[in-house]
């Protein structure tokens, strides 16, 4: 797929243009589908806690850079540009976690349908709470907001609005159960695109940083919730949830 | 008939075994499986699933070495009981070693009717799992078997492994507390601990704790019904019967030996010319299972098999865990609060009982859930308080145990708790005056609860806190023994500190010096005084029986046990107390505090009058010329015959007796009617007769006093008279000059006190103390006669009529002062005889 990428790259270097990313996974949908499902499913965490990051965007998710690793109604899309070392560290550093590690492909189903694959990947990984983002990313020129996989001319100079703005969406979910433990978002926006206009590395570059910040913002997000989780006193609370049904 | 063929084989293998010393141990580490479950929205892993249900999706991924050179083929199967053998489709074979097997692993689904679940591990070689699924479906009954046993065997060595770990845990941490831990691991685990271990030195308990593993392992009814073995039978009688041979653990059944047994016998009968069978038991580590293997695998024909047990397809079997004591009441304030629970081994020794939490509803109804962690160390499940800090929670909660025994709901024992708060505790009334100082002293402190009690403390009047001991009796009383041997009397402060209060709760108290005891106030009718007995009565104050008030006289004291004089100050209230055996009497001490002692008022005491005396002296002891200046003087070689008339009683009984004694009570001889020493003139009148010298010997002297006496009760003293021994005067030579001495001869003179020539008793000389001489020098009498004052009465003069020896005067009288030839008094100084 890289190679391909690389291949067309070179190719196209006189055509200068550069596809916007595909859209996010549709998360917030996602996870009202399933809303009814884990009502009355319960947290069971017991401390300290194994947990495992994925990325999800659409299921024809694509960009210039980011590499799609399993498909389905969604897609799942290999993190490791975004998830660096120190993101993965950061989330180390929450209370009462003992390991944080990117959720292993193989793992992964040929086909995923919901998030309940996700989970269950997560769990032969024998983690404890899985966090799923998406990122949506935005090009603006003009003022208006362009569509995933829009086709950017590049080599002029960008329309004095040019931007590109992302937004990441986190959701923490209980492995074992399903319970979601809280949703956070994250902004993170570039509107001085002059330099990277000139070439589709230089704007993707632009385009992953972004997307990066938008990334450590979330987990940031994340992290409050995960404090009234794991804080001291704060689990009781945390249970406070009225369920009586068996799983 | 195939009950005996089976108990003659089993006996075989038992006999078997036991002549090799008892079947190898599981104590080589095979492969690791990941296995994960999903029922319906749940996902567990393998280490929290007791049992599998129709449909449940098993995802099952065995690690191997990265080095793993043999390729393993994986084959999972499902069984429908022993007597039908199961479809070939539900046997799912997976290459672990390449393709999808090996990056994804094996998912199965378990199908309808499937009862039992095993996992095989194959070398990898041609015709593999047909002769799996020919094995298995060809002697199905023996595979449910072996399903059976290896689930059991891994259940009770969960146990096992669990008490192990801990054990060994506490053995490099500070042994001293297995002492502690070792009764709760035997009581949570159902494991047999001997405690003759904890007797040893701390550092060989560990050792001695874990000897004899396999025998430690006790029945538990709970493992058994979730691993479906059989409890009763041939089998599990001569499996018990071969447990009291000294290879098999002298007489502690285990069901982890009788599932080994039975496992050996078993796979031992699996054998072909390809494979044999080895079982693999599975142990959690973390959320993995661990394989443990007895004989190590063969990779020549045949090849080893090894044979992996998933958990029984059945209803979940739910812990049977109860209270250790459902009356007992828990502080919730308490950070780290155990509640004490037993009856479910598997709730300590594994995962399945998970996300338990002490379910609470606070004040507005809400649920409020604290996670609890299963401790078997400690006995109980451990629950961790802390969220319930911000909670509003009333002063009185009911929680319960609460979670999932795998995907199936539980609930467990319920408890009662207290929330902390200021509570009036109070001491108990019989306490408030008990505390002495000088040794330990236990108080008892109640409350409507003590269940929050972290530590109690005494602080003294300096402001020093010493800690002291307690333990709860009831959830309303804890006893406590305060550190008071070095304590001053006086006020002090016991300081109860509970969880969840920021400040201890003071309770002032005081400490005594050491307690009166009182023993007994005895009084006679008619008397104003009366006898306190007991310990350390120098502290009482006053003491009152009958509204009548006594006060403190003498006290004498003979080793511990004191004995005090009570004088009434009205002697007319007192003589009205009648006799009675049981009166209460109330005893102030000097520091105000009040006791009681039982009074006991007797019958009066006996009392005479002395109607008469006399005294008769031997003719030939007269001779002295001493004429006793006293009626009340009695010559110690004379008799007196005294009348007394009997008074209370009115007339004399027959062990009525007079005691006649020195004043000081030295020397006393009793006189009654059976030695002759009374004679009764009639009922009330008697005479006593009093022969000193005999009665007493001749070191008696001074004033005699007599009382009667009726057995152990006696009456008051009486003056009787004064003993005194006289000296034998023999000779009175005097010169012709009255200004000069003369000589006075005898025997016994130290007897003599002084010696005076006149009545008025001028001038006299003074015997020194211990004369020994046979003559002295004495004043010249005036009118012819001497007169002295005995040394055993001083008080009185008593004449001498003794004839008066004109010596010639001597050649140098006018040179001699005063000086005849008489014997020079002791040369002791000071003790000179004196002349005026």
């Amino acid at each position: 797929m890289r190679l391909l990428l690389l291949l067309t790259l070179t190719l196209c270097a006189g055509c200068a243009s550069y596809a916007t990313p595909g859209g996010p996974a549709p998360l917030a949908t996602m996870n009202a589908a399933d809303a009814e499902a884990v009502a009355a499913a319960r947290p069971t965490l017991s401390f300290p806690v194994s947990i495992n990051l994925v990325r999800i965007q659409a299921a024809d998710y694509e960009s210039f850079s980011a590499e799609r690793l399993a498909g389905g109604s969604f897609s799942v899309v290999a993190p490791a540009e975004l998830a660096a070392p120190q993101a993965l560290r950061a989330v180390a550093q929450w209370p009462l976690v003992s390991a944080v590690e990117v959720l292993r492909p193989a793992l992964l189903p040929a086909r995923l349908e919901s998030l309940d694959d996700l989970r269950l990947a997560a769990a032969k990984n024998l983690a404890d709470v899985l966090i799923v983002y998406t990122v949506d990313t935005r090009f603006e020129s003009g003022g208006v907001g362009l569509a995933p996989r829009a086709e950017l001319s590049l080599g002029k100079s960008p329309s004095p609005n040019a931007a590109v703005a992302s937004t990441a969406s986190a959701l923490l979910i209980d492995v074992r159960t399903g319970y979601r433990y809280g949703m956070a978002q994250a902004n993170a926006r570039v509107d001085d695109l002059a330099d990277a206009w000139m070439s589709a590395a230089a704007l993707d570059r632009t385009r992953v940083d972004t997307e990066r910040q938008a990334v450590i913002a979330l987990l940031s997000e994340a992290q409050k919730i995960w404090n009234g989780i794991a804080g001291p006193g704060e689990f009781a609370h945390s249970l406070d949830s009225s369920w009586t049904a068996a799983r | 008939m195939f009950l005996r063929l089976c108990a003659l084989l089993c006996l075989a293998v038992l006999s078997a075994a036991a002549r090799a010393g008892g079947p190898a141990p599981f104590d080589l580490a095979g492969p690791t499986l990941d296995m994960v479950v999903t029922r319906g929205k749940t996902i567990l892993p393998a280490s929290e699933v007791p049992n599998l249900a129709e449909g449940d999706r098993i995802w099952i991924k065995p690690e191997f070495p990265e080095t793993q050179s043999a390729h393993y083929l994986m084959v999972a199967a499902f069984l429908s009981g022993p007597t039908n053998p199961p479809p070939e489709d539900w046997f799912v074979s997976c290459k672990t070693w390449t393709g999808r097997c090996a990056r994804e692993g094996l998912t199965v689904t378990v199908p309808k009717g499937a009862k039992q679940a095993l996992v095989f591990l194959a070398p990898e070689t041609s015709g593999d799992f047909k002769g799996i699924v020919g094995a298995v479906r060809g002697r199905p009954g023996a595979f449910v078997r072996a399903t059976q046993d290896l689930n059991q065997a891994q259940l009770d060595r969960s146990r096992l492994e669990r008490y192990l770990a801990t054990v060994h845990r506490f053995e490099r941490g500070d042994p001293a507390v297995l002492r502690e831990a070792a009764p709760l691991l035997a009581r949570s685990l159902a494991i047999k601990v001997d405690e003759k271990c904890l007797d040893r030195i701390p550092q060989l308990q560990a050792a001695c704790l874990t000897q004899n593993q396999d025998g430690l392992i006790l029945s538990d009814g709970h493992s058994m019904s979730i691993a479906e073995t059989l409890t009763s039978g041939p089998v599990a009688d001569l499996v018990m019967a071969a447990s009291v041979t000294p290879e098999l653990g002298y007489g502690v059944y285990s069901p982890y030996i009788a599932s080994v047994l039975d496992l050996v016998r078993i796979f031992d009968s699996f054998s072909t010319a390809q494979y044999q069978y080895i079982p693999a038991l599975t142990s959690h580590r973390g959320d993995k299972l661990a394989l443990t293997l007895n004989t190590p695998p063969s990779f020549h024909s045949p090849k080893s098999v090894l044979v992996v047990a998933l958990p029984a397809i059945d209803a979940a079997q739910l812990p049977p865990l109860r209270a250790i004591n459902p009356a007992d009441i828990y502080c919730a304030s308490r950070s780290e609060l155990v509640l004490p629970v037993e009856g479910a081994p598997l709730a300590f020794s594994t995962r399945y009982a998970h996300d338990i939490t002490l379910t609470l509803k606070n004040q507005d109804g809400k649920t409020v859930r604290l996670p609890a962690l299963a401790d078997a160390a400690r006995g109980g499940y451990v629950v961790n308080t802390a969220g319930l800090k911000s909670a509003a929670l009333g002063d009185t909660l009911s929680g319960f145990l609460e979670g999932y025994w795998g995907f199936d709901l539980y609930r467990g024992p319920g408890f009662q708790l207290k929330n902390a708060r200021s509570v009036a505790w109070t001491l108990a009334s019989d306490d408030e005056d008990a505390l002495i100082v000088g040794r330990p002293d236990t108080i008892h402190l109640q409350a409507d609860s003590a269940s929050c009690v972290d530590r109690i403390m005494l602080r003294d009047a300096a402001g020093k806190e010493l800690q002291a001991q307690w333990k709860m009796l009831r959830p309303g009383e804890v006893e406590v023994t305060l550190p008071l041997q070095d304590a001053a009397p006086g006020a002090m402060t016991v300081l109860v500190a509970q969880s969840g209060m920021s400040e201890p709760h003071a309770i002032p108290i005081r400490v005594f010096a050491s307690a009166a005891r009182l023993d007994s106030f005895v009084l006679h009718a008619g008397d104003a005084q009366g006898l306190l007995k007991g310990s350390r009565l120098d502290q009482v104050a006053s003491l009152s029986v009958g509204g009548v008030s006594f006060t403190p006289g003498e006290l004498s004291t003979q080793g511990s046990n004191d004995a005090l004089t009570m004088l009434s100050a009205d002697a007319q209230a007192a003589a009205a107390l009648s006799a009675s055996r049981q009166v209460p009497a109330q005893v102030v001490l000097g520091d105000g505090r009040t006791m009681n002692v039982n009074a006991v008022i007797e019958a009066a005491r006996p009392r005479v009058g002395l109607i008469g005396k006399s005294i008769t002296r031997p003719e030939s002891h007269t001779a002295g010329g001493i004429e006793l200046g006293h009626p009340d003087q009695l010559p110690q070689d004379a008799r007196l015959v005294f009348s007394v008339r009997a008074q209370v009683p009115a007339a004399f009984a027959r062990d009525q007796a007079i005691e006649v004694a020195a004043a000081d009570e030295s020397f006393s001889t009793l006189l009654g009617i059976g030695n002759g020493g009374v004679r009764l003139e009639n009922a009330r009148v008697a005479l006593v007769t009093l022969d000193p010298a005999k009665a007493f010997g001749f070191s008696a002297f001074g004033p005699l006093k007599f009382r009667a006496r009726v057995r152990d009760v006696a009456g008051d003293w009486q003056p009787l008279a004064t003993l005194v021994r006289l000296p034998q005067l023999t000779e009175l030579q005097c010169p012709e000059n009255p200004e000069r001495a003369c000589k006075l001869s005898g025997v016994d003179l130290f007897l003599i006190d002084s010696v005076s020539g006149n009545a008025a008793f001028e001038k006299a000389v003074q015997v020194s103390d211990g004369f020994p001489g046979a003559s002295l020098p004495v004043p010249h009498p005036d009118a012819g006669r001497l007169y002295i004052k005995l040394r055993d009465d001083p008080s009185v003069i008593n004449p001498v009529q003794l004839e008066v020896q004109t010596l010639p005067p001597a050649a140098d009288d006018h040179a001699q002062a005063a000086a005849p030839p008489a014997e020079s008094p002791p040369a002791a100084a000071g003790d000179s005889p004196q002349t005026p």
